[in-house]
C-alpha cells in the first residue's frame, strides 16, 4: 500500500434486496487528483459515493482513508474526516437567504461568525463568485444554487470534494468557470472526485478515470491512457453510434404553427438556445398555451422531471396511464390490463431499467425515469414535441437514444421545440434555432449562419447586424 | 408483490403498551382495564350494536378524512359537516308530512347529502378562491355550523317534552330504521342497516380510488401537484371533487345518528366523530377496506371506555381519551419512521 493512496475501495458490494448495485469494486483515489467515476445511469456510481459519504452502509467490502480503516456510520462521520459532498439535487431550502443557509451550516459545525464572514469573502474573492448572499434561494438561478452549494460545503475545508453530475445543470460558459474552478481547487491541494457524463470535460481535467458498469468496475487508469471515445465504448459496453439524420422533404404537409410570432414547420428541429434564466420558463408556459389554443397534440418533455412529469411513489403504469388517462376511459373507469401492454412496449423500446412496470418511478435512476418519459410523451404521437433539456443528467447511451429519437420524429412530421442550456446539443440537432436573452427572442436563425463567437455575443445580449434570417 | 406494511399496527401495540404503563401508574392493573377495555362490547348484543354503531360512524367519518389526505388536503372539517347535516336531517324528519312515508326518506338523505357536501366544499371555495388554508377555514366552519345547528333546533325545534336541548322526534312515518333486520337482531341497540351503507362504501372507495378516472386524478395530484396541473389536472376540480366526496361521508355519519339511532338532534350528540375519523383513517393508512377495521377498533374502544367509570375504581372515561391519545402519537409516528426508512431506501 502505497503512502499516496488516499481512498481504498475493497471489494465493496451493495445490494438493495435482490438488487444489487455494487459488485466487488476495488480501486484507489490518490492524494490531490482528480478523479473521474464514470457509468452508465445505474452503474453504481451515485451508490458508491454515498457509501463514501457514510449516507449508505456497504453489504460486503471495506474502505480505507488515509491508510487506516474508514467506517462512517453517518454523513456527520464524513464531515469529520474532511469528505465534502457536492449533491446533483440540490439540498437547499427555498425560503432561506444564502447567506442564512451558510450560516446554519456554520452553527452544527462550531464554526464562528467572524472566521465563516473570512473564509466567504475569501472563497468568493478567490473564485471571482459575485453571489447574492443577501437573496432568498428561491430566486437563484441553477449556476447561483450550485456555487452556494459549493461555498457551503467549502466552509467545512474538505480534503476530499465530491461533485455528483455537477455541469449537468450549467450553460456552456458555466462550465468552462466550473472546469477551471475545479483545476484551481486541486492546486490549492484538495482531492476531487468528480461523476459526470459528459466525457469531453473529463476528458479535460480528469487525472485517473475509473469506469464502472453495472455495479462492476471495468477499468481504472490515468486519463491520459484513454480517449473519449475508449471512454464511451467501455461505459456502454459497445461502440458509439453515429446520429442518421434523415433527409425530410422540403415539401412535407406543412400546416404552420403560429407561435409566439415564430413559425414552426411540421418536419424540422426549432433549437432554443439561451443561458438558464433568460426566460425559458415564460417561453414553454406560451408555447404550450398556444398548442392548446390551436389543439395540437403535444408532446411534453418538460423542463423539470421531477415538478412536473412523475409521480415517484406510483409506479410506471400509472405514470403512465395519469398522462394518457382518457384514452383509457370508458364510463369514468380506466383499464389498467390494455395500459400495462403499452407500459411494458416502451420500457422495451428504451430499454428502462429495471424493466419492471410494477416499480414506483421513483425506484428508478434520473436517467432511466427520463427515458421513459420521453417514450410516454412520444406515445402518442404528437403534433408538436417540446423538448426542454432532453438529456440533462443523462448518459451516452440515452443521450445518443434520445437525440436519435428527435431526430427521427421531423420525418414523420412531427415539430420539435428543443429547448437547452446545452448549446452543442442545439447546435447538433436542430435545423434552425433562436436565443433567449432577458425574455426577448433573438432569431431565428438557420443552422450554421453563426459562428460560435457571434452566438456567444446573442446569448449575452450583444446586438448583430445583418444576422438572422 | 407488495410488502405488506404492518407499521400502523406495531405502532398500536406500542401504543397499548405505553398505556398500560400509564394504567400502572394510576393503580390499576392493566390487564383489567385492557379487558374492560376490549371486551366490553362483548357483554351483550346490545353493548355490540352499540359497537357496531360506533364502528359505522368512524368509517364515514375515516372516510371523510382520507380521500381529501390523498389530494394533498388536511380535512380536519368533517365534525362541521356531521353536525349541520344531522341538523337538517332531523328538521326535514319534523317538517315533511307524514303522507310521504318511503319518499320522504329518500327526501331528507338527499336534502342532508347536499348539505353536508355544500359544507364542505365551502373549505374548497376559500382554498380554491380566497388562497385560504384548509386547515384553518374547516377548524372556523366546525364552530360556526355547530352554533347554527344549535340555534337552529333550539329556537325553532325544541322537544316540549325535554329540559334536554334536543329537537322533537322525527315524524314515526321516517322512523323505517326500528324495524330494519340489523337493529332487531341486535335487541333495539344503535346500529341500524346503515352499518351495511358503511361496509358498502368503503368497497366502493376501495374501487373508486382503483379503478376510476377522477380516484386516479386525485391521487396524482395529492402526490406531485405541478405535474398534475401541468398534465391537465385542475386544482379546481380536485379540491371542489375530494372534498365534496368527504361532505357526502360526513353527512351520512349524520344520517347514522339520525335515521338511525336517535330520530332526534341531540345537541352535543357527536363524541367527535369528526376528529377521530382522522384517527381511524390514519390507523389505516388510508387504505379504505383497512378503515373498516380500524374503525371497528376505535369503536371497541370507544366503547370499551364509556364502562372504565363503573369496573374500576380510579380510571374515568376520560381516561379513555389520553388512551387514544397515545394509540394515536405512537401510530403515527411508526407510520412516520417507516415512510422516512423507505424513503431514505429507495
Amino acid at each position: 500500500m502505497s503512502v499516496s493512496n488516499l481512498i481504498e475501495f475493497n471489494n465493496i458490494s451493495k445490494s438493495y434486496g435482490d438488487c444489487v448495485s455494487l459488485e466487488q469494486v476495488h480501486f484507489s483515489i490518490s492524494t490531490n487528483q482528480i478523479h473521474a467515476i464514470i457509468g452508465e445511469n445505474g452503474a453504481g456510481k451515485s451508490t458508491l459515493m454515498k457509501v463514501l459519504a457514510g449516507i449508505v452502509p456497504p453489504t460486503s467490502g471495506a474502505m480505507s482513508l488515509r491508510g487506516k480503516a474508514y467506517e462512517p456510520q453517518s454523513a456527520q462521520d464524513s464531515f469529520r474526516e474532511k469528505i465534502g459532498f457536492v449533491h446533483q439535487h440540490f439540498q437547499l431550502a427555498d425560503e432561506l437567504t444564502g447567506w442564512d443557509h451558510l450560516e446554519l451550516v456554520a452553527r452544527t459545525q462550531n464554526i464562528e461568525q467572524k472566521k465563516l464572514v473570512s473564509i466567504v469573502q475569501d472563497k468568493q474573492a478567490k473564485f471571482k463568485w459575485l453571489l447574492p448572499l443577501d437573496k432568498k434561494i428561491k430566486a437563484y438561478s441553477i449556476g447561483e444554487q450550485q456555487r452556494l452549494e459549493i461555498l457551503r460545503v467549502l466552509i467545512l475545508d474538505p480534503e476530499i470534494i465530491i461533485f455528483d453530475e455537477p455541469t449537468a445543470v450549467l450553460s456552456p460558459d458555466e462550465i468552462d468557470d466550473f472546469l477551471n474552478f475545479i483545476l484551481d481547487l486541486k492546486k490549492q491541494g484538495h482531492t476531487l472526485i468528480l461523476i459526470s457524463h459528459k466525457l469531453n470535460e473529463i476528458k479535460k481535467v480528469a487525472d485517473h478515470v475509473t469506469i464502472l458498469c453495472r455495479g462492476k468496475m471495468i477499468a481504472s487508469d490515468k486519463g491520459e491512457n484513454f480517449t473519449v471515445e475508449q471512454m464511451a465504448e467501455k461505459m456502454i459496453g459497445r461502440k458509439q453510434q453515429p446520429l442518421k439524420q434523415e433527409v425530410v422533404s422540403e415539401t412535407g404537409k406543412a400546416h404552420d404553427l403560429h407561435l409566439l410570432g415564430l413559425k414552426l414547420h411540421n418536419n424540422e428541429i426549432l433549437g432554443v438556445a439561451g443561458v438558464d434564466g433568460n426566460g425559458q420558463e415564460d417561453f414553454i408556459f406560451k408555447l404550450r398555451q398556444n398548442i392548446a389554443l390551436l389543439k395540437l397534440k403535444f408532446g411534453d418533455i418538460s423542463e423539470d422531471r421531477y415538478r412536473y412529469s412523475i409521480y415517484p411513489l406510483q409506479n410506471l403504469v400509472e405514470n403512465f396511464l395519469i398522462r394518457h388517462r382518457e384514452k383509457f376511459t370508458k364510463f369514468g373507469l380506466v383499464s389498467k390490463s390494455s395500459v400495462r401492454k403499452e407500459v411494458e412496449k416502451i420500457i422495451q423500446e428504451w430499454d428502462v431499467r429495471p424493466a419492471d412496470s410494477d416499480k414506483t418511478m421513483g425506484a428508478l435512476s434520473g436517467g432511466n425515469q427520463q427515458k421513459f418519459v420521453i417514450g410516454r410523451e412520444l406515445w402518442h404521437s404528437p403534433d408538436v414535441i417540446l423538448a426542454a433539456h432532453p438529456s440533462r443528467g443523462v448518459d451516452i447511451g440515452a443521450q445518443e437514444k434520445i437525440h436519435q429519437a428527435l431526430l427521427d420524429q421531423k420525418k414523420d412530421h412531427r415539430a420539435v421545440v428543443l429547448l437547452s442550456s446545452d448549446l452543442d446539443e442545439v447546435l447538433k440537432l436542430s435545423d434552425r434555432f433562436v436565443i433567449l436573452y432577458k425574455g426577448a427572442i433573438k432569431g431565428p436563425y438557420v443552422k450554421g449562419s453563426l459562428n460560435n463567437s457571434q452566438i456567444s455575443q446573442i446569448m449575452n445580449g450583444v446586438e448583430l447586424k445583418g444576422a438572422g434570417l | 408483490m407488495k410488502r405488506i406494511d404492518f407499521s400502523s399496527l406495531i405502532g398500536f401495540f406500542i401504543g397499548v403498551a405505553l398505556s398500560s404503563v400509564l394504567v400502572i401508574l394510576f393503580k390499576e392493573n392493566p390487564g383489567d382495564v385492557l379487558k374492560v377495555l376490549s371486551g366490553s362490547f362483548l357483554q351483550s348484543k346490545f353493548d355490540m350494536g352499540l359497537t357496531l354503531f360506533y364502528t359505522t360512524c368512524f368509517a364515514f367519518a375515516g372516510l371523510a378524512f382520507s380521500i381529501p389526505f390523498k389530494a394533498g388536503l388536511f380535512h380536519i372539517g368533517a365534525e362541521g359537516q356531521i353536525v349541520l347535516s344531522a341538523m337538517m336531517a332531523a328538521v326535514m324528519g319534523i317538517i315533511l308530512p307524514e303522507s310521504l312515508g318511503t319518499f320522504g326518506i329518500v327526501l331528507i338523505c338527499l336534502a342532508t347529502m347536499v348539505v353536508g357536501i355544500l359544507a364542505a366544499q365551502t373549505i374548497a371555495f376559500f382554498k380554491v378562491y380566497k388562497q385560504g388554508h384548509e386547515v384553518v377555514v374547516a377548524i372556523m366552519l366546525n364552530f360556526i355550523f355547530a352554533a347554527i345547528a344549535t340555534y337552529v333546533i333550539l329556537q325553532n325545534y325544541q322537544n316540549p317534552e325535554s329540559q334536554n336541548p334536543e329537537s322533537a322526534l322525527i315524524n314515526p312515518a321516517f322512523q323505517g330504521a326500528k324495524a330494519d333486520g340489523i337493529k332487531t337482531f341486535f335487541e333495539q341497540s344503535a346500529v341500524s342497516s346503515f352499518l351495511l351503507l358503511a361496509v358498502l362504501s368503503c368497497l366502493a372507495v376501495w374501487f373508486f380510488e382503483k379503478k376510476t378516472k377522477w380516484g386516479m386524478e386525485i391521487k396524482a395530484y395529492g402526490e406531485n401537484p405541478t405535474a398534475a396541473e401541468r398534465m391537465g389536472i385542475s386544482a379546481k376540480k380536485v379540491n371542489f371533487l375530494a372534498l365534496g366526496i368527504a361532505g357526502f361521508f360526513s353527512s351520512l355519519v349524520g344520517l347514522t345518528e339520525v335515521l338511525g339511532s336517535t330520530f332526534q338532534y341531540k345537541v352535543g350528540f357527536s363524541p367527535a366523530y369528526g376528529f377521530l375519523g382522522i384517527v381511524v383513517a390514519l390507523l389505516a393508512q388510508g387504505h379504505p377496506i383497512g378503515i373498516l377495521f380500524s374503525s371497528f377498533i376505535m369503536a371497541v374502544l370507544h366503547k370499551g371506555a364509556s364502562d372504565l367509570d363503573l369496573e374500576t375504581q380510579f380510571l374515568t372515561r376520560d381516561f379513555s381519551k389520553v388512551l387514544q391519545a397515545i394509540i394515536i402519537f405512537c401510530v403515527a409516528g411508526a407510520v412516520y419512521l417507516n415512510h422516512r426508512r423507505v424513503k431514505r431506501d429507495a
